[in-house]
């Protein structure tokens, strides 16, 4: 997908920024995880399985990506057939938009107040419903993902006016340009600017949540 | 907050007491920790045996002191707090 949507001036960065958003991922992943071994909260394990398939989906994304442009100076319509091409584009979606999904209704339901498992089910479910019913893939899946990261968003603002200090804020802040990059995405069918402003805005989002894990673990 | 957390912040307030006094009086926890003497008492038998807390006996006069294990429990309780907090959970 993305080997069609980035324009070739950015494909490289794009590759890289793909993996740097894998390891936010991860590394905030594995910590949620490690601070659930302890005590055994279930919010905190979903926040870490939400972080886990987002690092999936971009790790995915970003691999394929990489494939695509290690033999792009091969020549890629020399080395391989279309079918192979097509095949390829379609896996990296497939798998990018499964995983982003599970790992957005995870965060949502981490920021929900109730622990009900069902709406948990519920966010998965619709989220599989509106891309099934949808005509255009794509499109519904950046709407749905940018609805998410609002909710999520909500949550942040919400938690950093009851409590004003610089680690909420940086939280709060992060998901904010989160939501606003994957609002340029539903643009992308405009014009790949679009694109590139949404994983500029990723990338500034991602380098505010490092910053907060650097600030949360030198305490 | 659930019942674990509420549970997490006791434990917290006793080491906490603890490690500011050094070497702490079971009065002095009882009251910096606002706890029933019952509750304390169960508490200290289960930092003890976890080996967060040791017992020091002088005279008669029961105290406690921190244990490497109950030290390294407050800095990491600091920063898995921080992290909590910064995601509102």
């Amino acid at each position: 997908m993305y080997a069609c949507i980035s324009p070739p001036w950015f494909f490289k960065y794009d590759i890289l920024f793909g993996f740097l958003f894998t390891l936010a991922c991860f590394l905030i992943a594995g910590f949620s995880y490690n601070v659930y071994t302890k005590i055994k909260q279930k919010n905190v394990l979903c926040l870490s399985v939400g972080f886990l398939f987002m690092g999936f989906a971009y790790l995915s994304q970003a691999l394929i990506n990489t494939y695509f442009f290690l033999n792009l100076g091969k020549g890629l319509c020399a080395n391989f057939q279309l079918q192979h091409i097509t095949f390829l584009s379609s896996l990296s979606l497939t798998l990018h938009l499964i995983f982003m999904l599970i790992g957005l209704s995870f965060l949502t339901y981490t920021t929900l107040k109730s622990r009900e498992p069902k709406i948990l089910y519920i966010l998965l479910g619709a989220s599989v419903i509106s891309l099934l019913l949808s005509r255009d893939l794509f499109h519904t899946f950046f709407i749905l993902s940018a609805l998410y990261f609002a909710l999520i968003t909500w949550h942040f603002v919400d938690n950093y006016l009851k409590n004003r200090q610089p680690k909420t804020l940086l939280t709060a802040l992060a998901f904010f340009v989160l939501t606003l990059g994957w609002i340029e995405f539903i643009f992308i069918n405009y014009s790949p600017f679009f694109y590139v402003l949404g994983r500029v805005l990723e990338l500034g989002a991602f380098l505010l949540i490092l910053w907060n894990y650097a600030l949360v673990r030198k305490r | 907050m659930n019942k674990k957390r509420d549970r997490l912040e006791i434990i917290h307030s006793i080491l906490k007491t603890i490690q500011d006094k050094r070497e702490a009086k079971p009065t002095h926890i009882l009251y910096k920790s606002n706890l029933s003497h019952q509750m304390l008492t169960e508490y200290l038998t289960e930092l003890i045996q976890g080996n967060f807390v040791q017992e020091l006996q002088d005279k008669g006069k029961k105290s406690y002191k921190l244990t490497d294990k109950g030290y390294n429990y407050l800095k990491d309780y600091d920063t898995i707090k921080s992290f909590l907090e910064s995601y509102g959970l």
